[in-house]
């Protein structure tokens, strides 16, 4: 089942001579349970399409198709709400709210959304992701690999229909790296979560069951990674 | 010259980062400006206040010269001014004991001989024509003029009807008028000043009394101006001793001088209550600009804690950040200054007369403060203070920042070691609340700035609703009307003897006239004489209490020092009596003694009792040292005709100089039925009458008054209570002005302060507000948290305006009612009550306002950042 499709998605930033085109007709779906990598330089334009894909930023053409909806239909007001409910992500630099502790940080988006906390799930995620004893932590009183478990968790809190990660661990050193990124991959698989991950770091990228490499604004290549045996990847071709 | 390098380096940063900070900077520039005017205001007020008391004072003492040798001859005169000491001088020769023309009877008019280059030193101004030079020409004051029935132009003639000695026959003279000149302000005489011409022509006349005569005509004063006014005595007794004459009152060479007195003080001084209100102004002023200054520097420096830090990291050192500091603080201070010394300074002429108006019930004697510098030195220093005590503790925190942490630093870092142990967080007013605790102390200043508005509101209020109306009113005057002739408000009261008392008294006539009036309820007369009554000293023994002097004389204490009480060495001291009708007694205040009204009048009416009224201080207060008698006292009085009487004090009342006696200070004041007054003096020394009118009927009898002591009878004057209540408003009115606009001022400051944390709020967390709705938190819901968080300043500011307030007002506020007795004190806080819903609203809304305008940007740009 597809979970998230674009269709024809352009960004131009500038006019004329100066116009540079961070997305150039971009066309790619991702399945649902599917954990894709998009890799790229910086400046090639995978932030811009995390943004697109997540509802951050409009198109300058082109649309965006997250479980059945065109995001970029919705105002403003209601695409915020649509996010909440359907989009979860973990940002490089965490971004916690630094007033709130690790449980209300998590349940923040439920929250907002004025829902009933499922005490249970809410449960099961700090469990997988050994939180339970910080759940009373304020974020300045972790570390930098467990405020992006807790990231990670408030993506998840929420049952989002897909997971966007922008370098994850971007701000981690590599040991720490490879913890978040392991719990990442393995709640991912325990929630069924759909996840599209942005990296620059091919070792990383390689844990995804799929590749999309981007260039200058366009998918360059998009290939299944050699980790990805476990489990089929189910379509969603792409083309340049 | 490396050290010039690196200062130029330094300044370099300092003016970039200067440039960055634009949203900071103007908010600085608005409260720098409005600090310095409200310091400036004061400065302005303070210092016109001081000029204004120092120009009273050389009024009253004849000018700004610096001493006086008095009573010279012409040659003696001319010995004198040879002294190399003196910059200026000149003579000045009073030529006529008064002026009898019956239309400067309620204003008098002084007549001089003055020299013509020292008239500016007796602030005569000519606005028409010129100079006397013959002996019929005439400078007369513009109000004297028109007081003639004539235009204040020169060349008209008037006719002046002199008494050259008080005990002469007028004189008809005529002059011609060669100019104007500005009445005297503050001052209710007049001015006419005749050429050296006339002075020559008419010296015999002057002097046929002899030149020792007490009246002073005809004696030759020289007024001296030194290059300043250091040990002025001192330097009048060397011009006197080196030009060969003595300070000896023995000697036949004697001359007497004298400094002027105005010098003697500096105005300020005198005056410890001015003194007390500048300094808690500008306490005030600072503290308000320190509160908003400090956290616009606070603010700036946190958020670029960053910078700072990687300044660090490249070297620089902890004093040249806090240089680079200090530098933009002196800039800021520059933009705001000279506006706000500008819009003080017209602040504060706007506000000094009516500043003026209620300290001096005189008037004025200035209309305008010149713009002095220090006025403006004053206030750029007192504002580069303020800055610079604000500027201190940010710049420390940035010179202190290690390159390391500041790469991490979190407004919270290090704070907080607790764990915060709630589930329900995430609310949306939760978290407003939680967000005002990130910076609980900048949060506490906004809180305070705010509050410190609220707070004075309050007490303004609690005063002005406070003070008591009538009470204030009873201080001055005791019943509804009080009537008596122009010279009993002159204080010219003190008739010598029968026949001078009719210029002095009150007519009977002027009395019978409002009796006959509608509005007319009860009165009576008090009759009162200074002169005629003694006390024998050996028929009062002296109380403890009571001050003497070395050689045991009684006396009191007087600003000029101790003054004996009249009449000792003649072995009798001058007793005021006065002769009582019962509606002044139902008016009197018994502090001991006989209470009941009807029974002291019988006492009275045997003629063996009497009344004895104390004086009372300003707060209506008993002077404890002036109390010379006791009820049940009995003390003999001696009449002039020889007559001893022994009387028996029935009651003590509180004196009232004003109501019920003759204005002035009476050492003895003693009160009798008027039939015993009579008996022993004369019914011709009529002081005046006391009414009350029928309820709601005293303005038309003020109305009677007015019209009938201008048409009927000129010489009669009168005062009201409708009169008193009339500057009682003003006052009031002028002390509501000028401390809503204090108010309003500070107000202001506040709400700048509160707009500044607003708006550097939403600056410092647009990352936190992008993330937030990165993960659904919509618009709406974050104009929710903001109006949320506004609500909770705007509540706490109440909760601790409330607290504040009230201890303000149940300490400082009930101490300062009761030390002042026109002030009932009376707890309220209804102006915190009112003023709630509005800064309710205010903190509602300026957080909607500030999102609304500030520039909006796209999550993905401000996630970036």
């Amino acid at each position: 089942m597809e979970i998230l499709r674009t269709i024809h998605l352009k960004k131009y930033y500038g006019e004329g001579e100066t116009c540079v085109k961070a997305l150039d007709d971009v066309n790619f779906s991702v399945e649902k349970g599917e954990f894709v990598s998009i890799v790229g330089t910086s400046g090639s334009g995978k932030s811009t399409l995390l943004h697109m894909l997540g509802g951050l930023d409009r198109p300058t053409s082109g649309e965006v198709i997250v479980d059945g909806k065109d995001i970029f239909s919705l105002k403003n007001e209601a695409l915020t709400i649509f996010r909440r409910r359907k989009i979860g992500f973990v940002f490089q630099s965490y971004n916690l709210v630094p007033v709130l502790n690790v449980y209300e940080n998590i349940v923040l988006p439920i929250e907002l959304d004025g829902d009933q906390v499922d005490k249970a799930f809410v449960d099961s995620i700090v469990d997988v992701l050994g939180l339970e004893s910080k759940l009373y932590a304020l974020p300045s009183q972790l570390s930098g690999g467990q405020q992006q478990r807790v990231a990670i968790a408030r993506a998840l809190a929420s049952k989002p229909a897909i997971l966007l990660a922008d370098e994850p661990t971007g701000n981690l050193d590599s040991s720490t790296s490879q913890d978040v990124l392991g719990l990442l991959k393995v709640t991912v698989e325990h929630f069924n979560q759909t996840m599209v991950m942005i990296t620059h770091n091919e070792e990383i990228a390689q844990m995804a069951d799929r590749i999309v490499r981007i260039e200058d604004g366009r998918i360059a290549r998009s290939a299944e990674s050699p980790s990805a045996n476990a489990r089929p990847a189910r379509g969603g071709e792409s083309h340049a | 010259m490396r050290n010039v390098r690196n200062r130029q380096a330094v300044k370099r940063l300092a003016a970039k980062s200067f440039r960055a900070n634009r949203t900071r900077n103007t908010i600085a520039v608005i409260a720098i400006a409005l600090t310095a005017l409200l310091f400036t205001a004061v400065f302005t007020i303070g210092l016109g206040m001081i000029e204004d008391t120092q120009r009273s004072a050389m009024l009253q003492a004849g000018g700004d010269a610096h001493g006086a040798i008095k009573n010279i001859t012409e040659e003696q005169y001319e010995i004198l001014k040879q002294h190399p000491s003196i910059v200026e001088c000149g003579r000045d020769m009073s030529v006529s004991y008064g002026i009898d023309n019956p239309e400067f009877l309620k204003r008098h008019v002084e007549m001089h001989y003055i020299e013509k280059n020292i008239y500016p030193h007796w602030f005569i101004d000519i606005t028409d024509g010129k100079a006397p030079e013959t002996a019929d020409e005439i400078l007369l004051d513009q109000t004297s003029l028109e007081l003639l029935g004539l235009e204040a132009k020169a060349g008209c003639t008037v006719e002046l009807l002199l008494r050259i000695h008080p005990d002469d026959k007028p004189v008809k003279r005529t002059f011609t008028v060669s100019g104007v000149i500005k009445p005297a302000q503050g001052m209710n005489v007049g001015f006419a000043i005749v050429s050296e011409a006339y002075a020559i022509q008419y010296k015999e006349e002057m002097n046929a009394k002899g030149p020792e005569y007490y009246d002073g005509v005809g004696q030759l004063s020289m007024h001296v101006l030194f290059s300043n006014s250091m040990n002025i005595q001192k330097k009048l007794d060397r011009i006197i001793t080196d030009s060969g004459f003595s300070l000896d009152e023995g000697s036949p060479d004697y001359i007497e001088s004298n400094a002027n007195w105005a010098y003697m003080s500096d105005g300020a001084e005198s005056d410890p209550m001015t003194l007390i209100g500048l300094g808690s102004a500008l306490l005030l002023i600072l503290t308000t600009g320190y509160l908003i200054i400090y956290n616009i520097f606070h603010i700036s420096v946190i958020r670029d804690i960053r910078f700072y830090g990687l300044l660090k990291t490249i070297g620089t050192t902890e004093r040249q950040i806090r240089r680079i500091l200090r530098r933009q603080a002196f800039r800021l201070w520059l933009f705001g200054t000279p506006a706000g010394l500008l819009l003080g300074f017209f602040t504060g002429k706007f506000l000094l007369p009516l500043m003026l108006d209620i300290s001096r019930l005189e008037g004025p004697t200035i209309t305008a403060v010149s713009p002095h510098p220090w006025i403006f030195i004053g206030g750029a220093l007192f504002t580069v203070i303020t800055v610079l005590i604000s500027e201190q503790k940010p710049a420390r925190i940035a010179a202190k920042v290690s390159p390391v942490e500041a790469l991490r630093y979190t407004e919270q870092s290090g704070k907080r070691k607790r764990l915060k142990k709630t589930t329900d967080g995430g609310k949306i007013t939760r978290m407003a609340f939680s967000n005002l605790g990130r910076n609980r102390g900048r949060t506490a200043v906004v809180i305070c700035s705010l509050s410190l508005t609220v707070i004075l509101m309050n007490s303004l209020y609690t005063v002005t609703s406070s003070i008591d109306r009538d009470g204030f009113l009873s201080k001055m005057i005791l019943c509804e009307d009080v009537i008596g002739s122009a010279a009993l408000w002159n204080y010219d009261y003190r008739p010598f003897d029968e026949e001078t008392a009719a210029e002095e008294s009150l007519s009977e006539s002027f009395i019978s006239a409002c009796e006959s009036q509608e509005s007319f309820d009860d009165g009576g007369r008090i009759y009162m004489t200074p002169n005629h009554v003694r006390l024998p000293v050996e028929s009062w023994e002296i109380p403890d209490h009571v001050l003497k002097d070395e050689s045991g004389a009684p006396g009191r204490e007087t600003p000029a020092g101790f003054e004996p009480y009249a009449g000792y060495e003649t072995g009798g001291y001058f007793a005021a009596l006065h002769g009582i009708e019962p509606f002044v007694l139902s008016k009197m205040t018994v502090v001991e003694g006989e209470t009941d009204k009807d029974a002291l009048w019988e006492k009275l009416q045997t003629g063996n009792y009497m009344i004895y009224g104390v004086q009372v201080d300003d707060n209506n207060f008993v002077m404890e040292s002036d109390v010379k008698h006791r009820a049940g006292d009995t003390i003999t009085l001696r009449y002039e005709n020889g007559d001893t009487k022994k009387y028996e004090i029935a009651a003590v009342v509180k004196g009232h100089s004003f109501s019920l006696t003759n204005r002035m200070i009476n050492d003895f004041a003693y009160y009798v039925s008027a039939g015993e007054f009579k008996e022993h003096l004369s019914d011709a020394y009529l002081m005046n009458f006391l009414m009350d009118t029928k309820e709601g009927q005293a303005g038309a009898m003020e109305e009677f008054l007015k019209s009938y002591t201008s048409d009927v009878e000129p010489l009669m004057s009168y005062e009201s209570r409708t009169m008193y209540a009339g500057t009682y408003d003003q006052i009031l009115g002028i002390i509501t002005l000028v401390g809503s606009l204090l108010t309003a001022m500070i107000g202001f400051i506040g709400l700048l302060n509160f707009i500044n944390i607003i708006l550097t709020g939403m600056e410092t967390r647009k990352r936190e507000f992008a993330m937030m709705e990165a993960i659904g938190m919509t618009r709406r819901q974050l104009v929710g948290m903001l109006t949320a968080e506004g609500l909770y300043y705007a509540a706490l500011t109440l909760i601790f305006s409330l607290a504040a307030a009230t201890l303000f007002s149940l300490t400082a506020l009930r101490a300062l009612g009761d030390g002042i007795w026109f002030v009932n004190y009376r707890f309220t806080l209804l102006p915190v009550l009112i003023v709630c819903p509005l800064l309710l609203l205010l903190g509602a809304w300026t957080p909607r306002i500030v999102y609304r305008l500030r520039k909006q940007e796209s999550i993905v740009e401000e996630i970036r950042e």
